[in-house]
């Protein structure tokens, strides 16, 4: 991410964000910078987050939906498997299904506001 | 960064979630009190892709078809908890057109219309204005372009953040 400043070549180290040098540090910082991406309603609230790439051909990102029942919170998790044609969804160990239609779209644009945010906040 | 790179950074297991909980929760899912208390955890999780026995091969990936299960029918929770997730996602769609509208927004910060350059290409654009007019196929090529640049993005910068190469 650093290009360096070749007048002050430790200038950009200097002034750079410190991050956490750990995978799950960095997902907590891209869930900070995304905070309030997603509006809870009625008692739930989330958290979206690109996850990793857990095959040569594919990615994986993760919604959880956090709710209480009683005074305890639980969670559903839905992950979604991108491929170079088609993205798959799947629930609680639910069989994986292609996301299609308005679902689609507003994956769509939940990946592209997570990855502005992500890229202005986090490693810009 | 070569594919050599990248391989490196795919130890992480499907069968691994991360979690956070809800802001101001201390504890997290219910049972989790225990677990370290810096607010996140790693949980191993269920079902994975290699360890489904009810798998169709579809091209390099091996999906089960809804249509060909036979032994799980979803109960009216699960489908609720399907519609829910539509639900939320409904929520995006106002933030992704503010996003590409160039608006502000007192809860997300800035966010210009220019943030997903370098994401999106010619037929990405066009889907942008006119999606209705892509076919389902290719609604689902550009979708699945998109976050595969988003993701691969995800994974190189996080590989430089964890190398020290931004501290």
């Amino acid at each position: 991410m650093s290009q360096g400043n070749p007048a002050f070549p430790g200038l950009s180290r200097l002034f750079a964000k410190k991050l956490p040098s750990d995978r799950n540090g960095l997902i907590q910082k891209e869930l900070e910078a995304t905070k309030g991406m997603f509006a809870g309603t009625q008692g739930h609230q989330y958290n979206f987050f690109y996850y990793g790439q857990i095959h040569e051909n594919s990615h994986e990102w993760i919604l959880h939906d956090w709710f209480k029942e009683g005074k305890e919170w639980r969670v559903v998790t839905t992950r979604y498997l991108v491929q170079p044609h088609k993205i798959y969804r799947t629930q609680e160990g639910q069989p994986y299904q292609e996301v299609t239609g308005d679902e689609l779209e507003r994956f769509r644009k939940a990946i592209e506001l997570y990855y502005s945010k992500v890229r202005s906040k986090v490693y810009g | 960064m070569n594919s050599g790179d990248r391989e490196n950074t795919m130890p992480y297991s499907p069968q691994q979630t991360f979690y956070i909980p809800p802001a101001g929760t201390a504890a997290g899912p219910a049972g989790q009190e225990e677990m370290p208390g810096d607010a996140s955890y790693i949980e191993n999780t269920g079902a994975t892709v290699e360890n489904n026995p009810n798998t169709t091969h579809t091209g390099a990936f091996e999906v089960q078809q809804a249509q060909e299960s036979t032994e799980h029918e979803p109960t009216a929770q699960e489908l609720e908890g399907i519609d829910d997730i539509r639900g939320f996602i409904d929520s995006l769609v106002s933030y992704g057109q503010e996003g590409r509208e160039g608006h502000n927004d007192d809860h997300t910060g800035q966010v210009t219309a220019t943030s997903y350059e370098g994401l999106t290409d010619n037929k990405a654009n066009h889907t942008n204005s006119t999606a209705e007019e892509l076919s389902p196929k290719e609604a689902a090529e550009v979708a699945a372009d998109i976050a595969i640049k988003a993701s691969k993005y995800l994974d190189d910068a996080r590989l430089e953040a964890m190398s020290g190469d931004t501290q």
